[in-house]
């Protein structure tokens, strides 16, 4: 099983043994002054640095997803989507099957099946959030999408207390949302002065692999990645959404083929009895 | 009317999605290898988006294009295994898929 549940004093020879690298180690006690305003500032500007180049790789997206909402039969609704979808490829399969005259049900279903990888994402920060308060999980769950769930894993990789954790969270979900935000009503403003390019529709599909190659260095994960690929390749013609549902199915299977786990599965790490 | 209505719906089912998880924290949690299916359908999730991104024309409308596409995700992918940031790893990728491009 995974996370202790006691705070763990970071002097104490159990807290030594534990590899800070463990997504399962606690964080540190928050003992009187042990995270200064100073310190959560610091960790609200890195959030924020770490996630500018990735929202910024979406810029192209975020244009043609505004380009769409202008385009559909009520853009402010293509725009509120920013907040209530909160993921660009729903909200660009809203905006485009509306503009299409498809039926209220196949809009509604085919964005969920898009959405449908948050179940994992946020079934995969579960145990990361698990001591934090309800109104923070409630309030966190609105933005969990790609990068975010990307960042606030290899963040929690690393040591820091929980409440530099947080103010790492609120940092890259700020330059996200307003980067987004940005673009996307630029792309509204400035539909007609787009350009269609075959490089810049290369962006967006980049900064995923930025996010997924240096995760193939596990094995496990390399196999995962490989059979998703292939699911999507041969899922062609298939309604939107059930290829990348197909491909999640496909690359927990080939993931967990061939996979040595110890008892309790995790790396060999020294964790606290 | 309709498109608010869709909006706003996708948005109820997208954050039941997201908080449904986080909500049943406190009663469950998974166990190892529930953790690892988590992250590898992840990791897969992201391939998938991405494959399906490539997928889209114009990138791989003709066979030069498919082989001009490949070269600028495989710069873009050695430049992301070897450490790069995000944005070397797309400025890489864009670089070499907008010189093969004027090439050929």
């Amino acid at each position: 099983m995974s996370s202790a549940t006691l705070p763990v004093d970071p002097r104490s020879v159990e807290a030594r043994s534990i590899d800070p690298r463990s997504i399962d180690a606690p964080p540190r006690t928050e003992g009187a002054g042990a995270t200064t305003l100073g310190a959560r500032t610091r960790e609200l500007r890195r959030g924020a640095l770490a996630m500018a180049p990735i929202a910024a790789g979406y810029a192209p997206f975020a244009l043609l997803v505004g380009r769409a909402a202008a385009a559909s039969p009520e853009p402010v609704a293509g725009w509120a989507a920013n907040f209530l979808v909160y993921g660009g490829s729903a909200q660009l399969s809203v905006s485009q099957l509306l503009t299409d005259g498809a039926a209220l049900a196949t809009v509604i279903l085919t964005a969920l099946l898009i959405q449908a990888r948050l179940l994992v994402y946020s079934a995969s920060l579960a145990p990361l959030w698990r001591h934090r308060p309800l109104w923070w999980r409630a309030a966190a769950a609105a933005v969990v999408i790609d990068p975010t769930w990307a960042l606030m894993h290899a963040r929690h990789a690393r040591p820091g207390t929980d409440r530099e954790l947080r103010a790492y969270f609120v940092g890259a979900v700020a330059a996200l949302t307003s980067l987004w935000v940005v673009l996307v009503t630029a792309g509204m403003v400035l539909v007609t002065r787009i350009p269609t390019s075959a490089t810049l529709d290369l962006v967006a599909p980049l900064a995923l692999c930025a996010l997924v190659v240096p995760q193939l260095r596990d094995r496990a994960n390399l196999r995962a990645a490989i059979a998703a690929a292939a699911v999507v390749v041969a899922g062609t013609g298939l309604p939107t959404g059930l290829p990348i549902l197909a491909a999640m199915a496909a690359g927990v299977l080939a993931g967990s083929l061939g996979s040595r786990t110890s008892t309790d599965g995790s790396p060999k790490r020294g964790t606290p009895r | 009317m309709i498109a608010w209505l869709a909006v706003v719906l996708v948005g109820a089912g997208s954050y039941g999605m997201r908080f449904v998880p986080l909500l049943l924290a406190d009663r469950w949690a998974p166990g190892p290898l529930m953790d690892r299916a988590l992250r590898q359908a992840g990791t897969a999730a992201l391939t998938a988006l991405a494959v399906a991104g490539l997928r889209a024309e114009p990138l791989t409308a003709t066979g030069g294009d498919i082989a001009v596409t490949g070269a600028a995700v495989l710069v873009g992918s050695v430049a992301a295994f070897r450490g790069h940031s995000l944005t070397v790893v797309v400025g890489a990728g864009v670089a070499v898929h907008a010189a093969l491009s004027i090439l050929s």
